[in-house]
């Protein structure tokens, strides 16, 4: 399926949606796509907002945020999200990374909630009533407690997956994993498409199973400037620029002129920037292997 | 500071690294005197030896060669909840003399004057570990008498390194 058709089909106004990946496999394409469609009302979920919830939070894709850490990672802050939030104009729901993670995991299991030992002496708690507190039946402690999140759709980027939608991912895993399972709908989108012996040869490496996808697109070069481990690597001078741009809504609306409205699709944002691929390309570290016989 | 700062480190011990100045002390530990120090990222990163100075706390350079790379329910519930971790190292916009660490807000949470990037792993790294350090750059707006907003609580805090010298607590706590 096209990115296009799995936005359209899959994502809409006034839906919770989460763009999963720590740092890494970021689906910026979707992002954009999401950003041309022009979807609306939508609850924006995420650890790391990132440029990309930056990018959709200026172009009026989010009522509300849920985040744990707002930051331009590495360099310094988002500005489109200080602006919407230091001028009253975005809903903000706010955890810590592991409140964040524990809620994924209670939507994966299909729990109201999870324990976690966190949040005493913070001032989280006072901002966030969301966040609750429950005694053990069996030792009579207190247990910080965070709500389940079950996302109406989640993207996760990938490396690879066949056509069902079986799908492998390597380096760092986030919580795509939880994210997808606490999903109502899951679009997966990867770097290459490939045969189902593929995965078969290797099944410990795949996150997530086809029976929770809803759409397989591929789209190379679909997490830039986020970086595929054995693919590309962070683009670090875009999310430097992103500091100015981000700083200047009229530079930041130049930006998504040239970058997501103007254009069709992501193999065109790939096209126009030809140096993406000698400047970024992963060069080659193959993993021992393992024997799977029996 | 960031010298100082990587010499609290001991070989061998296990730290998780959190962003910025942390992690430039921890490198430089890893590089220097603590070869056998374990760098733990709450991106998933275990054992991690970065060939290059991770510009975020999910640089790819940090999973090539680490001795293993988990999920982050993994990382902060059988790592850091579970008690694994020895050192916990954390920077901060703003820190008070009772060593709470403000990350979220400057001015009241409902109306920010400035709006800072929130916890991270930050609230559970200053609660976890068994030794917790910070180092930041002192100047009177950073070092206020009450941080604005407790995003890491200090109780736990052993101590703060900053660019104008280093502290511990008194015999009061």
């Amino acid at each position: 399926m096209s990115l296009k058709d799995a936005v359209a089909r899959f994502v809409h106004d006034g839906d919770t949606l989460v763009i999963e990946g720590f740092t890494h496999l970021i689906s910026f394409a979707a992002g954009h796509e999401i950003i041309r469609q022009r979807r609306r009302e939508l609850t924006l979920c995420r650890l790391t907002p990132d440029l990309i919830y930056d990018q959709m939070i200026a172009a009026g894709c989010a009522k509300k945020l849920v985040f744990s850490w707002a930051g331009n990672p590495g360099v310094g802050s988002l500005h489109a999200f200080r602006r919407a939030v230091e001028g009253g104009k975005l809903e903000l729901e706010e955890y810590s990374h592991f409140g964040m993670v524990a809620r994924f995991a209670a939507g994966a299991a299909r729990l109201p909630f999870w324990t976690l030992r966190d949040y005493a002496g913070t001032d989280l708690p006072r901002v966030n009533p969301r966040i609750k507190s429950v005694t053990c039946p069996y030792t009579g402690e207190s247990l910080a407690t965070v709500p389940a999140l079950n996302p109406d759709v989640t993207v996760v980027h990938a490396q690879r997956a066949d056509a069902h939608g079986n799908t492998q991912i390597w380096g760092l895993l986030g919580v795509q994993k939880e994210a997808a399972f606490a999903s109502q709908r899951v679009i997966v989108v990867v770097e290459e498409l490939v045969d189902e012996r593929v995965i078969r040869s290797d099944p410990n490496r795949t996150l997530i199973p086809a029976a929770i996808v809803s759409a397989v697109v591929v789209e190379p070069w679909g997490a830039h400037p986020s970086y595929a481990q054995g693919y590309y690597d962070r683009d670090n001078d875009f999310y430097v620029a992103w500091e100015a741009i981000s700083r200047d809504p009229a530079a930041l609306a130049r930006y998504l002129d040239e970058f997501v409205y103007g254009i069709p699709d992501r193999a065109t944002y790939i096209e126009q920037q030809p140096a993406l691929a000698k400047r970024l390309t992963a060069r080659a570290q193959v993993c021992a292997g393992v024997n799977y016989g029996f | 500071m960031t010298a100082v700062a990587s010499r609290e480190l001991r070989d061998g011990e296990v730290v998780f690294v959190g962003i910025g100045l942390p992690n430039l002390a921890c490198n430089l530990a890893l590089r220097t005197h603590a070869p056998s120090l374990v760098l733990i990222y709450e991106s998933g990163a275990v054992g991690a030896v970065p060939e290059r100075l991770p510009v975020s706390i999910g640089d790819p350079a940090l999973v090539t060669g680490s001795l293993m790379v988990c999920g982050m329910a993994d990382v902060f519930q059988l790592f850091l909840q579970n008690g694994r971790i020895e050192v916990g190292f954390l920077g901060g916009a703003q820190v008070d003399r009772y060593a709470n660490i403000n990350t979220t807000v400057i001015g009241s949470y409902a109306k920010p004057k400035v709006r800072l990037p929130g916890s991270g792993g930050a609230a559970e790294i200053a609660i976890h570990p068994h030794r917790i350090l910070i180092v930041s750059k002192i100047s009177p707006r950073t070092f206020p008498e009450r941080v604005d907003f407790v995003t890491s609580p200090g109780q736990r805090v052993a101590k703060v390194i900053t660019d104008q010298g280093v502290f511990e607590r008194d015999a009061s706590g």
